[in-house]
């Protein structure tokens, strides 16, 4: 019998590493941590989305003063445009090249709105116009809320790619979810590390 | 023959660790300075434990992508693992010269290599953060700048604004910005203090580094309609900076969140409006900036103390439970619940604390 043979200890260790087992083993962390992934998705493509709504009154505000930079003004436009009709397919997640065109988009066009600021410097009655002023702190704000988002994001990838590759969560996303793929994230791209050049 | 692994040590570890393994008589040498239970340059032999080290220890090297502050310390728990294990393997097998209690040497090269493994797992849980201050009150004044009517007058303001809207509003002066940036360290710490009501959000933080000569309003994602950027902006400009760059703190943390609390709509503001707004000259302390290697360094043993606590404590409660337990009473109940004595009651608390709100980076800031 199984009572003699086991004490009562044995039998709650077994149950006990049975339990743990079961809940270390991911069943649930895993679509938890997907769900973090995607949230935190959405909030980058929430502060991007809000940082392309700021563009257009702020190149009508500069241009009222600096319509002589044209050249910057039509950069910023065309790199607006470009970024907000990419077409985001669906898995840009787990598709490497739909997210590296995605941050191209958006590196570029955070590169043409800082030599947009950067130019404004050399107008004095732009810098002391209230809208302009209003509209670049709010895009200084939001530039700092896309790099909490971002960080946000990274994080919650990092979470999930690590639970998706290291043993045991990997066992049970293999078992149980076949489907999920390695997420991808965000890089440093080359034209972001250089410092805008600004020149007089 | 393989080649011998080599184990870069973090920097400030004199000793050197160095493993040899070979197919058929394998050994670990080991020049390491902790190994004090070994007679001098102890040589082992082993087989397919060697190897199963190696497996490990590379298992347990981070991806390129992972920052240096862990790969760091997953290099420093790989190598007091490792010391373990070959402390653990040394006297067990003196013990099993004595003794030959074989199976127990393999228990303990298990325990130890699954205790490796865990750590090796449980480490992405560490990731690189700046240490912060502990929330002290309304208002923590980190920097020691502010003088102590400033702090009470400011205290009942925001208590009072707080009891009118919920809205909660700290000052916070900091020693250091530890390499951060100000945008970054603030909504860190305001997430970190949890200011701001679980699911409104609504907390601001006024962040005053004198060293960093750095001045930041941070608000929480459910103010950020009423405290907007461009009013934080200009609270910045015209209530707080030009007060600090005459190195009149008080007055200038004042003004500002006079202009905070305005801005948000509720009382409180009042209680500030009638203070004088020099109140004494400040003397700027001579700040040092610290190192942040010495802070990643307590931050690993902080991190992993409660860890290797709560182990300890949990063999130890259990063994001794076992032991008080009469045999014939010997039930799993008992073990963890019965006949104990519960504490309770949590942590004194200063009255004030943050309610769980989180931050996204609003705000503005200025220097000066």
């Amino acid at each position: 019998m199984i009572a003699r043979r086991f004490s009562p200890f044995t039998r709650i260790a077994v149950v006990a590493v049975l339990l743990i087992g079961l809940s270390g083993c991911g069943i649930n962390k895993i679509p938890s941590l997907d769900e973090q992934v995607k949230a935190k998705w959405s909030e980058v493509l929430n502060q991007y989305q809000r940082r392309a709504d700021l563009i257009p009154n702020l190149v009508e505000t500069v241009k009222g003063y600096a319509h002589q930079e044209e050249k910057v003004l039509t950069e910023v436009t065309a790199a607006r445009a470009k970024a907000t009709q990419m077409q985001i397919p669906a898995d840009v997640l787990s598709n490497p090249n739909a997210f590296h065109q995605f941050e191209q988009n958006q590196t570029e066009l955070g590169g043409a709105l800082a030599r947009l600021l950067a130019v404004s410097e050399k107008y004095p009655d732009l810098k002391s116009n209230q809208n302009f002023l209003a509209l670049q702190s709010q895009l200084e704000g939001t530039e700092n809320r896309i790099a909490v988002a971002r960080r946000d994001y990274i994080l919650a990838v990092q979470n999930y790619n690590t639970a998706l590759r290291t043993i045991p969560d990997r066992w049970t996303a293999a078992w149980f979810y076949p489907d999920l793929k390695v997420r991808e994230t965000f890089t440093i791209s080359e034209q972001a590390q250089q410092v805008p050049q600004v020149k007089f | 023959m393989r080649s011998p692994v080599m184990f870069p040590l973090p920097p400030g570890e004199g000793s050197l660790i160095r493993h040899r393994c070979g197919n058929s008589s394998a050994g670990i040498s080991s020049t390491s300075a902790q190994d004090t239970l070994g007679e001098g340059a102890a040589t082992r032999t082993c087989g397919d434990k060697c190897a199963a080290l190696r497996f490990d220890i590379r298992e347990a090297e981070p991806s390129p992508s992972v920052s240096r502050g862990w790969r760091e310390a997953i290099w420093r728990s790989a190598h007091a693992a490792s010391t373990a294990i070959r402390v653990t393997l040394s006297r067990r097998e003196r013990e099993q010269k004595e003794s030959r209690t074989g199976p127990l040497t393999r228990y303990a090269r298990a325990a130890s290599l699954a205790l490796l493994l865990l750590l090796a797992v449980a480490m992405p849980a560490y990731a690189s953060e700046p240490s912060f201050p502990a929330l002290t009150g309304r208002v923590v004044d980190g920097a020691g700048v502010l003088s102590e009517s400033t702090k009470s007058q400011l205290t009942d303001a925001l208590k009072k604004h707080e009891d009118a809207t919920g809205d909660q509003v700290v000052v916070v002066t900091l020693d250091s910005l530890q390499g951060y940036t100000i945008e970054d360290f603030g909504y860190q710490l305001g997430r970190h203090w949890g200011i701001g009501q679980k699911g409104k959000d609504n907390g601001v933080l006024l962040i005053v580094a004198p060293s960093e000569h750095k001045v930041r309003i941070e608000v929480g994602y459910g103010l950020e309609g009423t405290l907007t950027d461009a009013a934080s902006r200009t609270i910045i400009e015209s209530d707080i900076l030009p007060n600090f760059r005459s190195d009149n703190y008080d007055a200038g943390v004042i003004a500002g969140t006079a202009s905070i609390l305005t801005a948000l709509g509720g009382a409180g503001a009042s209680a500030l409006s009638n203070v004088p707004r020099s109140e004494r000259p400040i003397r700027i302390k001579d700040y040092r900036s610290h190192s942040r290697n010495d802070v990643s360094d307590v931050h690993f043993l902080l991190v992993m103390l409660p860890f290797f606590i709560n182990i300890a404590a949990f063999i130890f409660l259990v063994g001794y439970r076992i032991r008080q337990i009469p045999k014939d009473k010997r039930h799993p109940y008992n073990l963890i619940w019965g006949g104990g004595t519960s504490t309770s009651g949590g942590l004194s608390s200063s009255g004030f604390s943050g309610g769980g709100g989180s931050f996204g980076g609003g705000g503005a800031s200025g220097s000066w």
